[in-house]
């Protein structure tokens, strides 16, 4: 027996017990795909949150390849009752990256089941395994010369779509509600069986990938955000490639406008002559996707000033919001929707119309409209240099598309960031009805002051956004208790009663979203 | 000491936009370490001022020959050719300091593919003060001690393995030539980075790779 020391174990698992539990995952699934060393683990430990790494370190980190290694791994986590928190690409920035819920889980790491299963060309439909990565499934459809686009979320070459679909992510295109383009799971249960939704389970069936409901109970929605199974593969739609694609932005000026500018797209969004979900992002969201770092206009604690936001506006050409949409079709329906959104827009009288070819290839322009188009890049990443110091943590609530409450929203947001000395780097993505506020709440990880305040500070957005009858629609791994409170006792109580019935050894990502048969006492 | 700065890559491979530093500054320290400990080190920096220092410093480290510096970015043609390069390689040695995202994306490359992560920093100067997060397995822990003795005015270590430190804006060279070594435990007592550096500003990212 070899003896594994990271000096991490599972909460209430002796050395011993862990030692005989890494053999078996060693017999099953070789040596090399069983990770312990502390120089191996580290990668999996660094998180951008407001605790010492430490709180989400885990014990080990194996890798499976196959769905039948999948199930091998269950058993062996439920005989010797090891929590395994499971991560496809675990490119979750800001909502706990790779790392586990608790100190102790060992990290079940699919990165290496990334075969891209099956691509329907005319159906538009594909089906993939977790670690495919968007820029894998990109260079796919362009080698092959398949007209299909993708829609991904900002990390997206080094992103995934299951992994990002089963935590409800969104993207930028027509298809940017990702959830609503799943087409079919396959998931192992804590038990060991292989479950695939929708038509999945009907043999010899080809409609597994363009039929969502199937048959009576329709439990997609049930394993996305939780840990009732392990997702092994994922179905989805893919939009076929329109002849043109028109990217545009519409900037303005004031930070109050954003009350107009909600409702002057809403009805163009609902009504689809835009399509695709568009972005409103503020003024540091920008400019730090364009380069600029806080430290180019002050040095000074605190949050920035209103003026410093007014002069980077103006050097970089930036609207205090930056709209930016898209409009796909042939040619003639193009037109068509080009000239409703620009009647619209001067009906609104503001706003300044920016094209393509006004924009000439600047940042960001270039990378939004990227993002629109379904090609993969890593731009928006230039957002952890703004503050610098590794801190971020994606606060995320939900809104109806109205003016009025996005007004509402990001003013008590700013307010409650400013006060903590943080600054308010965020933008609205909208779906068809609602609106995803996406705030990144940026702090210096090096000065423990300012990682106190960071926390207060989003505790308190918690508190402050769910009195005003607003929550989160994800969180990271610190807050995901304390966010599944919002939603309320009975929710909670049935989302442990199913725990209970479907993995009563409470294996399975214990702690994700709040679900966790150890701690919850509620019932 | 030049250090080209250029966009690395387009179309090239990693190794092949690779700007090897002359050896000569390594001469006086060749004789404190066997060649076979001397292994090449793959140094990646940002288009910073920061680079300069941290350079200087992994070439004064005995233990490092073949220095070869690269300048790393988060676009998308540098991470795709760091990542085939760190699938490919095998026992390299990479160290860096570099810009916050592109940190961000090498090491979560760095998990991708296997690789050991033996130092992750993270490093602040602002207002004449620095402050540096570093966190190191237990086996690479003396190069929180190395780092902390040779950077000015540093604050003294309590922690082996993770430690959240204060020094001056003099810290670049001592943090290169803490994580340059082969051997992360091992103390040079006859060479040291080099002092007369410049004050550097801004927020980094470090790390201690092994392909």
């Amino acid at each position: 027996m070899t003896k594994d020391n990271n000096k991490v174990l599972p909460k209430g698992i002796t050395q011993a017990e862990f030692d005989k539990a890494m053999d078996e995952f060693r017999t099953l699934l070789g040596k090399e795909n069983v990770l312990v060393e502390e120089a191996q683990l580290k990668p999996y430990n660094k998180t951008m949150m407001p605790v010492d790494d430490a709180e989400h370190a885990p014990s080990a980190a194996i890798t499976a390849t196959t769905v039948e290694q999948v199930q091998g791994v269950v058993a062996i986590c439920n005989k010797y009752k090891i929590p395994v928190w499971t991560i496809s690409t675990g490119r979750n920035f800001g909502y706990g990256s790779a790392a586990p819920h608790q100190r102790g889980q060992i990290i079940l790491d699919l990165k290496k089941m990334n075969k891209i299963l099956h691509i329907d060309a005319d159906l538009g439909t594909a089906l993939v395994e977790p670690g495919v990565t968007y820029q894998q499934l990109y260079d796919h459809l362009e080698e092959n010369n398949i007209p299909l686009m993708l829609s991904f979320s900002a990390p997206s070459t080094i992103a995934g779509p299951l992994g990002n679909t089963m935590d409800r992510g969104v993207g930028y295109t027509p298809y940017g509600e990702h959830f609503l383009m799943q087409c079919g799971m396959e998931l192992v249960l804590a038990n060991g069986e292989v479950y695939r939704t929708g038509m999945g389970g009907v043999k010899g069936d080809k409609a597994w990938q363009v039929f969502k409901w199937g048959y009576g109970p329709t439990l997609d929605g049930m394993f996305t955000q939780a840990n009732y199974g392990i997702c092994t593969k994922m179905g989805f739609w893919l939009m076929p490639k329109p002849p043109v694609i028109k990217p545009f932005e519409i900037q303005f000026d004031e930070e109050s406008d954003i009350s107009d500018i909600v409702d002057f797209i809403r009805p163009l969004r609902i009504s689809q002559v835009i399509p695709n979900s568009v972005v409103i992002a503020g003024v540091l969201w920008e400019a730090s996707t364009a380069g600029v770092r806080r430290s180019d206009y002050t040095t000074e604690p605190g949050a920035t000033s209103d003026a410093i936001l007014k002069q980077i506006q103006k050097d970089k050409k930036l609207g205090a919001w930056n709209v930016y949409c898209a409009l796909y079709g042939t040619k003639e329906q193009v037109e068509v929707n080009w000239n409703i959104v620009t009647g619209a827009l001067k009906q609104l009288g503001k706003g300044r119309m920016i094209t393509e070819e006004e924009a000439g290839g600047t940042e960001p322009f270039a990378y939004r409209a990227k993002l629109m188009s379904g090609i993969p890049n890593l731009r928006e990443f230039g957002l952890y240099n703004w503050r610098g110091g590794g801190g971020s943590m994606w606060f995320a609530p939900v809104s109806q598309a109205k003016g009025n409450e996005c007004d509402k929203q990001k003013s008590l947001a700013k307010t409650i960031l400013n006060k903590h000395g943080l600054d308010y780097v965020g933008e609205f993505i909208v779906g068809w009805r609602d609106m995803h506020h996406v705030i990144d709440v940026l702090y210096d990880r090096t000065d423990p002051e300012e990682v106190k305040r960071a926390d207060a500070c989003f505790a308190e957005l918690l508190d402050e956004f769910e009195k005003a009858g607003y929550a989160v629609y994800r969180v990271n791994t610190r807050y995901m208790d304390r966010v599944a409170d919002s939603y309320g006792p009975v929710k909670r109580r049935l989302e442990h009663t199913l725990k209970r019935a479907l993995d009563p050894n409470n294996i399975l990502a214990p702690g994700k979203s709040g679900i966790d048969l150890d701690t919850f006492k509620d019932w | 000491m030049s250090i080209q700065r250029r966009s690395v890559l387009k179309g090239m491979a990693l190794s092949g936009a690779a700007l090897a530093l002359s050896q000569a500054g390594l001469a006086h320290a060749a004789h404190a370490t066997p060649a076979s400990a001397r292994k090449p080190v793959l140094v990646l920096v940002s288009a910073v001022d920061a680079h300069t220092d941290f350079v200087s410093g992994v070439q004064a480290n005995p233990g490092a020959a073949q220095v070869t510096v690269l300048q790393a970015d988060h676009g998308f043609d540098f991470i795709t050719a760091f990542q085939q390069r760190l699938n490919s390689s095998k026992g390299e040695r990479i160290i860096g300091l570099v810009d916050d995202a592109s940190g961000m994306l090498l090491l979560d490359l760095a998990r991708s593919a296997g690789a050991r992560v033996h130092w992750t920093g993270q490093h602040v100067t602002q207002n004449g003060v620095s402050r540096h997060s570093v966190s190191a397995t237990e086996n690479s822990a003396n190069c929180i001690t190395q780092f902390a003795e040779f950077a000015q005015s540093c604050s003294r270590p309590t922690a082996m393995t993770e430690q959240t430190l204060s020094a001056s804006r003099h810290w670049a060279s001592s943090l290169g030539f803490a994580l340059a070594s082969p051997e992360p435990n091992r103390r040079y007592l006859r060479t040291t980075p080099p002092t007369h550096t410049h004050a550097v500003d801004g927020h980094f990212v470090s790390f201690s790779i092994e392909t």
